[in-house]
């Protein structure tokens, strides 16, 4: 890999990491989903720095390109944070749900 | 025994008043009856019908969808220690006078009892043929995972006793919930019973299913039975 391309991709992890920092600091992003992403440009940045690493895994599970592994793992991902993201929204919905319930019989209550 | 009448109401403002006024021509024998609306974030004037003729009202702060406003329901009737509590729809479909024979179903020891449209040949309720056919593959399926024949799986004319009310304030589908709920408890060993009543044509107001949603429904409602009938195995035991 050319010197510039590893330099370019190693900012943008970089860049990345201090956006999901900040992030964190303003408490629009909890613990428990920086570390996701946080792992992941850690991996990226691992990704660029070592490709051979890439390539061991390739020839070992006989997948004959670099590119297509890191698209199926990128896909696959993807596919599972998004998975894991309805499974938040679902939860969620439930509590809401239970809130507006309480919150409207108290208000019931109340004004008894 | 004391006994609540849940009415569920979304844009009913035309409707929920007659539906109050023939609520509260009913006497029953030694009962008390209660009701309670559950205003589910109407965008018209339903709220201020309410409150203008002073009716019971709790009003949701916004829209749930039909499961979410029914169980706040039960989990009124659960708080205030009601013995019977009876779903009843807001637009005029339901009619009172069936009120009795459910409770004293409720009374002879069933834990649900619901107000079936194909029980009998009483009923006129007109519905258009594509319905029958998907109430009847409800009900089809809903044997073949229970054992049970429901005659009218998709009704919202429920009476519920303690035991119903309190399962059902902890844990209650959030939309189109009737089919499923009932699987969950004839799964877990509740005596269901299904007795005719007649309905009426919806005065105002549509209906929460209009055709453009119906395969959806259909397809949403025969995995919510399905699921019913695998996850309340193991909580019956």
């Amino acid at each position: 890999m050319p010197l510039k391309l590893v330099v370019v991709l190693i900012l943008f992890a970089l860049l990345f990491v201090i956006y999901v920092w900040r992030n964190v600091l303003k408490r629009n992003l909890i613990i428990k989903y920086a570390l996701l992403w946080l792992i992941f440009s850690i991996a990226m940045t691992i990704a660029v720095l070592i490709p051979d690493f890439l390539k061991i895994i390739c020839n070992s599970i006989g997948i004959a390109t670099v590119s297509n592994f890191i698209f199926f793992l990128g896909f696959g991902i993807l596919l599972f944070i998004t998975f894991v993201l309805t499974e938040v929204v679902s939860i969620q919905k439930a509590k809401i749900t239970t809130l507006a319930q309480e919150v409207a019989i108290l208000k019931y209550e109340k004004d008894k | 025994m004391k006994v609540l009448v849940i009415i569920p109401a979304y844009n009913e403002e035309k409707s929920i008043l007659k539906t109050v006024n023939s609520l509260e021509k009913i006497k029953l024998k030694g009962h008390t009856l209660d009701y309670i609306i559950i205003n589910d974030g109407s965008t018209d004037k339903t709220k201020e019908v309410c409150e203008m003729n002073q009716l019971n009202l709790i009003d949701l702060p916004f829209n749930l969808g039909i499961g979410g406003a029914v169980q706040t329901g039960y989990k009124y009737a659960y708080y205030n220690n009601y013995d019977v509590a009876i779903q009843f729809d807001g637009d005029g479909q339901h009619d009172g006078s069936y009120i009795n024979n459910l409770v004293t179903e409720i009374k002879s020891g069933n834990n649900i009892v619901i107000g079936s449209r194909f029980v009998s040949e009483l009923s006129e309720f007109k519905s258009t043929k594509i319905r029958r056919i998907g109430i009847s593959f409800l009900s089809w399926l809903i044997k073949v995972v229970t054992g049970k024949k429901i005659y009218d799986p998709t009704s919202g004319f429920r009476a519920a006793d303690k035991k119903i009310i309190q399962l059902f304030a902890n844990d209650y589908p959030i939309d189109y919930p009737e089919p499923d709920t009932i699987v969950t408890v004839i799964k877990k060993g509740y005596q269901v019973a299904e007795i005719p009543v007649k309905m009426n044509k919806r005065e105002n107001g549509k209906s929460s299913i209009n055709p453009m949603k119906s395969i959806y429904y259909m397809i949403k409602v025969s995995l919510a039975i399905i699921i019913a009938g695998a996850s309340s195995k193991k909580g019956s035991e």
